[in-house]
């Protein structure tokens, strides 16, 4: 299930990749780097609109997980990604492209 | 580093005003930092014509995770040559915002050493986000209204208030709204309550807006005057360490021939 956050992210990083990556290629590392100083604008921005609108702050926990939704959707294997990292999970199965 | 709270009981009072008077008396100005941490909101950005950010909302988005002492100096803004952390207009961010920064503001405030730090809390109740400041405060000072309504609401409070820790002094209020027969002298004031009081703050609209616009004639208003002996009290009140590191600057504060020294 993607956030408007999430997805918000997601654009942010996109567009901010996209118009560097035109230019001049940059290497993996530097897009990686690049779409985390995104992210953390990105979440600075939510932060302000927040407390503008006089709602509590998302938790470290919560930013870190829509990070983390957000660079392994566009680095890694997207959904799949946080089960290929897990060392207890010894299969996966894909059936379909639908829900993933 | 001394911090110096400053809250009502009731009402307005002028404690925004209070804090930015002594603030920019000689004893302070140069190491002044004035946070606005009151919950219903702020008034200084507005009267002071600058913008509400950076300041206290800022602040708090950017030290949502970890806060220090030098992101509240980059949240700062610069008037007449004070330190100023605004905030927001609106009670529901400006409580936002404090309620980010929670028990971590106070820790990076104590980090800001050779500081005054001026902290206006609003009125201060039991369930305001600003509490923790009044607490780590070296000494709370309640503006009152020296009426009979106002001074019976610090009456009813007084286990409350002196329960907060601090030393708690009092600073009459000249603000408008009672007739000199309503208002009662400092000498009574303080025998009907156990609460020292630590002098009177001038009722004075030209005076706040000429300290505010840095105008020559502020020197010589009923504000600033009042302010000035009310922070050569206030100095009296801090801890012997905030004094012994005064004492450099100690001709600057009760020297005579510095009494009308330049804003």
């Amino acid at each position: 299930m993607t956030t408007d956050l999430e997805r918000r992210l997601s654009e942010d990083v996109r567009a901010g990749l996209g118009s560097a990556v035109t230019h001049d290629a940059l290497s993996l590392l530097d897009r990686k780097a690049l779409a985390g100083k995104l992210i953390a604008d990105g979440l600075q921005e939510e932060a302000s609109r927040r407390i503008a609108s006089g709602t509590g702050v998302l938790t470290s926990e919560e930013e870190d997980r829509a990070a983390r939704f957000v660079l392994d959707r566009l680095f890694m294997a997207g959904a799949l990604q946080i089960y290929l990292d897990d060392p207890s999970v010894m299969e996966l199965n894909a059936q379909g492209c639908d829900e993933v | 580093m001394s911090v110096i709270a400053l809250c009502s009981a009731k009402g307005s009072p002028g404690v925004t005003t209070a804090a930015f008077a002594l603030a920019s008396t000689d004893a302070f100005r140069e190491r002044s930092l004035l946070v606005e941490a009151d919950p219903a909101g702020g008034d200084l950005a507005s009267r002071l014509g600058i913008p509400a950010e950076p300041g206290l909302a800022s602040l708090a988005a950017a030290g949502r995770r970890e806060l220090s002492a030098g992101l509240v100096e980059t949240n700062c803004q610069s008037v007449a040559g004070i330190d100023l952390v605004v905030a927001p207009a609106g009670a529901a961010s400006a409580r936002a915002a404090l309620n980010v920064l929670d028990g971590a503001f106070v820790q990076a405030l104590k980090e800001l050493n050779d500081r005054a730090l001026f902290c206006d809390l609003g009125r201060l109740g039991a369930a305001d986000a600003s509490l923790e400041l009044a607490k780590a405060a070296d000494v709370v000072l309640v503006v009152v209204r020296p009426v009979l309504a106002d001074l019976a609401h610090v009456a009813e409070g007084l286990s409350w208030w002196t329960g907060l820790g601090p030393p708690v002094v009092l600073v009459l209020s000249g603000e408008h709204g009672a007739t000199r027969r309503e208002r009662y002298p400092a000498g009574e004031v303080s025998a009907a309550l156990g609460l020292e009081v630590i002098g009177t703050l001038a009722w004075d609209p030209k005076g706040v807006a000429a300290l505010a616009g840095q105008r020559l004639e502020a020197r010589r208003s009923a504000l600033v005057q009042s302010a000035r002996s009310l922070s050569d009290a206030l100095v009296q009140q801090l801890p012997e360490r905030v004094i012994e590191m005064t004492d450099a600057t100690e001709a600057r504060i009760i020297g005579p021939a510095t009494a009308g020294a330049e804003l």
